[in-house]
């Protein structure tokens, strides 16, 4: 009976403290190099639904009722350009007010908290152009040759050694992790 | 690409096609790859990703704390031309077989 009663009036409250602390959990900020999955601001913004794999996201992550940080606008051209969608968050309790670059990976690229000077076009434009895009091979255009090494070491293979004999069907695999 | 790396004969006969897979790493990586994996389609490697940019497949995918190249697939038809060129949106994003069998029936019937 002792037993049970050192349950009832020890042990719930400690599971009950704990159970909060998992729903709430602690206030992450991100830093440049996080991945932002699973992260509140992931979550707020839709990432994975609607960002993951298509496009680069500028978050303005915002502590109301005054917004201290004035990001510059961007053009809707120069959006379509790099392929970014704007989002702006209202930040959790603990969080500051800070401009984020995530790209489509899910990872942050650039940060910038400094209240007290504001953020020129020009630098915002310059970290934008750091973001690399594909400019894919027009389809129908010749194909670039290449000649490469196999596993084995000795074999090589040329791609113009098949031309007007057999298609040749490539595919570029991840590298290892 | 898994599904087709033990095909090298079947694509070599129905659809004249010879299959490659290119790895962006240095030989000593794509050799002990090679030993894990059941493939007979030759593994190559590009340790400058020469490939990549000469295709225009530029775009980094940050996984496991390191910046790597989107996986693509691409057809080249007999004339040396680039025929379709699929470029994954993310590490996992591989076109469907059905996809590139079209490709294929459709260089057949040319």
């Amino acid at each position: 009976m002792l037993f049970l009663r050192l349950c009832r009036y020890l042990l719930t409250p400690l599971f009950i403290f704990m159970f909060t602390i998992g729903i709430t959990g602690t206030v992450h900020t991100l830093e440049v190099g996080d991945r932002v999955f699973g992260s509140q601001l992931a979550m707020d913004i839709g990432f994975v639904e609607h960002c993951h794999g298509k496009a680069n996201v500028y978050v303005i992550n915002y502590v109301p009722p005054i917004l201290k940080l004035y990001p510059p606008p961007i053009l809707e051209e120069f959006k379509r350009k790099y392929n970014i969608r704007v989002a702006w968050r209202q930040a959790a309790e603990d969080e500051e007010t800070a401009l984020f670059i995530i790209d489509k990976s899910g990872y942050v690229r650039w940060k910038h908290t400094d209240e007290t000077t504001n953020l020129t076009i020009d630098a915002l434009t310059a970290e934008f152009a750091k973001l690399k895009r594909n400019t894919p091979l027009p389809i129908g255009s010749p194909a670039p040759d290449f000649n490469l090494t196999e596993a084995d070491g000795k074999t090589t293979f040329k791609l113009s050694d098949y031309k007007g004999k057999k298609n040749v069907l490539v595919s570029l695999l991840l590298q290892t992790y | 690409m898994a599904q087709f790396a033990t095909h090298q004969k079947l694509f070599n006969e129905k659809y004249d096609t010879v299959v490659v897979a290119i790895k962006p790493e240095p030989l000593s990586v794509i050799a002990k790859f090679k030993d894990t994996e059941t493939m007979d389609i030759p593994l190559l490697a590009d340790p400058g990703s020469s490939v990549h940019e000469a295709y225009g497949i530029v775009e980094p995918y940050h996984f496991h704390r390191r910046d790597m190249y989107l996986p693509a697939t691409f057809l080249v038809d007999k004339e040396g031309n680039l025929k379709w060129l699929y470029i994954g949106k993310r590490n996992s994003d591989r076109p469907a077989r059905e996809l590139i069998l079209e490709q294929l029936l459709q260089l057949q019937h040319r």
